[in-house]
């Protein structure tokens, strides 16, 4: 909802490493920018490079997480992991994902995702929130009016189930994007 | 669409109705407000009112059914549409009740009959079946078109029998293998046939046509048959400029190899060299600035002399893609060095071949030259390009007898062949064009100046 907001940018950090660097770039950005941090991320520990090393992660910049051939994954936030999850389990069914992640929303790097479908032709994207008028819907709409001519099939979008937030911890974490979801969008996406 | 009317939840505890009597009959044009059926409730009998305007077009439950609150009980059909359809959509199946067949039957009949009649066409409810709309998903569309490939050809394995991009690349791997193939195969049969007398068989198939294969055939059948050709023929002695061609190479060659001269001719140090055709189209060029009359085209009232010489060269595209020919062209060839020439039609000699060219690159063209001489070709004559008025059709450089000074000797004879419009050009007018031009490929240093 906040990213409607004109001249308002949004930064979406999953990693340490990509939380530090869009941080120092939000910081030194003379716009205001909100900074979206996934609260069950806060305790999530990865490598950064060390301190000395000054390191800026320009908005509007997505990073491909990792490479493949048959399906493009954007993942926004915490659901990265999710995918990540997912994208091994299906290379185990030879099914090789292009796993992408935005990392700002406002500036959006809709480029790298373009690219990627070039070569894949199949889209999934994952997003931590309910399918109505969520983030995912809002990549997947440009992607349609730039990359139409490339895609083989319909984009899945991976959300949340369309249900209220339930209060119970285990049956929480299955409404959300998890990665059996992920595997079977890709699989449906990709006509296996 | 017709609209759905099911058993209502009349109070807060109803699990189910039953409809002891309905009101309407199948056929019957109702308004809003009026009573429908009679629906007992676990509490009383109710009546059930209509919150629309239409005809009835089913009547979905018999009476005495208990049904499930939200179970359809009647498909109501709206203004226009036809009842027929909206049945079809919902198609209950049940039997209306015997006390009612022959009474609703005839209205039903009556009514669908005006209502068909009052119907438009284009409102029928059901799209019309077996469409013959293919569905193809974009990335497969686009694959097929690049290969000239035509979809009702391809079986669709994807949803509602979609062709998706597996399917296409079926097709192509499939038909792309005959067509490189095939003129190594057709040889290989060949000699087969000559050393092991076995038999040789041709592959019949009906190859589709590229849309360049259709502008081929539409420009060029306008052409021999709205235009009249005649063609004029000389040989001229190739000695001296496939000499000066050699020379002029290898100096090309040396000046590339000690690059830091860095001439304009060697970009990135590669020699570029002339072939004979840069040397045509250059002779060509200055044989029309002496005979304007050749460059000139037909408008039917007028005969236009164009201001510049454009010469469009033509470019045979492999087999492999398709075969084909495409004709860019070297625009303002008389002012333009035989360096300039030859750069140029390099570089849109590999565009063509790429299939890269845009239109502004093909058009424009006052005369067009057709080489066939690195093919071992003697003589042939070329077709005319509209809206030009000639075009010269080259040979190859041929060692044979020639008769110098009475004497036989060896010579290298190339033949150029104009083919022109008759009606734009006379035989005297070509054959003076073609003197000039066997002159100036006879006594080349001019070319080079």
């Amino acid at each position: 909802m906040f990213c409607s907001i004109p001249g308002l940018k949004l930064a979406m950090p999953s990693t340490p490493r990509d939380a530090k660097g869009l941080l120092k770039t939000a910081i030194r950005d003379d716009d205001p920018v909100f900074f979206l941090e996934s609260q069950r991320l806060l305790g999530f520990k990865d490598p950064v490079p060390p301190r000395e090393e000054e390191y800026l992660i320009p908005f509007g910049q997505a990073e491909i997480k990792r490479h493949g051939d048959d399906c493009t994954t954007v993942a926004l936030g915490r659901a990265l992991h999710f995918a990540l999850e997912a994208a091994v389990q299906l290379a185990a069914d030879g099914i090789y994902c292009e796993v992408i992640k935005p990392r700002t929303i406002r500036p959006l790097d809709i480029d790298t995702v373009v690219a990627s479908i070039q070569t894949t032709n199949y889209m999934v994207v994952v997003d931590q929130r309910w399918p109505f008028a969520s983030l995912a819907a809002e990549i997947t709409v440009p992607v349609y009016e730039r990359a139409m001519d490339e895609l083989d099939n319909k984009i899945i979008r991976v959300n949340n189930d369309d249900v209220p937030a339930p209060y119970a911890q285990q049956i929480q974490q299955e409404m959300l994007p998890n990665a059996p979801k992920i595997c079977e969008a890709a699989r449906q996406a990709t006509y296996a | 669409m017709p609209i759905e009317i099911t058993m209502p939840r009349l109070s807060d505890t109803m699990e189910e109705g039953t409809l002891i009597k309905w009101r309407v009959r199948a056929g019957d044009k109702i308004s809003s407000g009026d009573v429908l059926a009679d629906i007992e409730t676990d509490k009383a009998t109710m009546e059930l009112q209509s919150y629309d305007d239409g005809t009835v077009a089913q009547l979905a439950v018999n009476e005495g059914e208990t049904v499930p609150v939200g179970q359809l009980i009647l498909v109501l059909a709206k203004e226009f549409e036809s009842i027929e359809n909206a049945v079809a959509a919902f198609d209950s199946g049940v039997d209306v009740g015997a006390t009612t067949p022959t009474v609703a039957e005839e209205s039903v009949s009556k009514e669908s009959a005006s209502a068909t009649t009052t119907a438009a066409s284009p409102v029928q409810a059901a799209p019309p079946s077996g469409a013959e709309r293919i569905r193809v998903s974009p990335v497969a569309r686009k694959i097929a078109e690049e290969h000239q490939l035509d979809l009702t050809t391809v079986r669709g394995t994807g949803p509602d029998g979609r062709i998706i991009k597996r399917d296409v690349l079926a097709v192509v791997g499939s038909a792309g293998a005959p067509a490189a193939p095939s003129p190594t195969a057709t040889t290989a049969g060949v000699s087969a046939a000559t050393v092991s007398g076995g038999l040789v068989s041709l592959e019949g198939k009906a190859v589709p046509l590229t849309n360049m294969r259709k502008t081929i055939a539409r420009r060029l059948l306008e052409s021999k048959t709205t235009i009249p050709h005649f063609t004029v023929t000389v040989s001229v002695a190739m000695d001296s400029l496939l000499d000066l061609r050699a020379t002029v190479n290898a100096q090309l060659a040396e000046e590339s190899g000690s690059s830091d001269s860095g001439g304009a001719a060697s970009a990135g140090g590669r020699a570029m060299k002339l072939s004979v055709n840069d040397f045509v189209v250059r002779a060509s060029a200055l044989a029309l600035v002496q005979h304007p009359a050749i460059n000139a085209s037909w408008t039917g009232d007028t005969i236009l002399h164009y201001g510049t010489i454009n010469i469009g060269v033509v470019v045979a595209l492999p087999q492999e893609k398709g075969g084909g020919l495409v004709v860019p062209t070297i625009r303002d060839v008389s002012n333009k060095s035989l360096q300039q020439i030859s750069e140029e039609t390099r570089t849109v000699a590999k565009k063509a071949r790429e299939q890269r060219l845009g239109p502004q690159e093909m058009s424009d063209a006052t005369f067009t030259v057709s080489n066939l001489g690195m093919l071992g070709v003697e003589h042939f004559e070329a077709i005319i390009n509209p809206p030009q008025s000639a075009i010269l059709a080259v040979g190859a450089a041929i060692e044979t007898p020639v008769v110098r000074d009475g004497q036989i000797v060896l010579g290298r004879e190339m033949t150029c062949t104009l083919s022109a419009d008759h009606r734009v050009i006379d035989g005297v007018m070509a054959a003076q064009f073609l003197r000039t031009l066997k002159q100036t490929l006879e006594n080349p240093a001019v070319l080079l100046m």
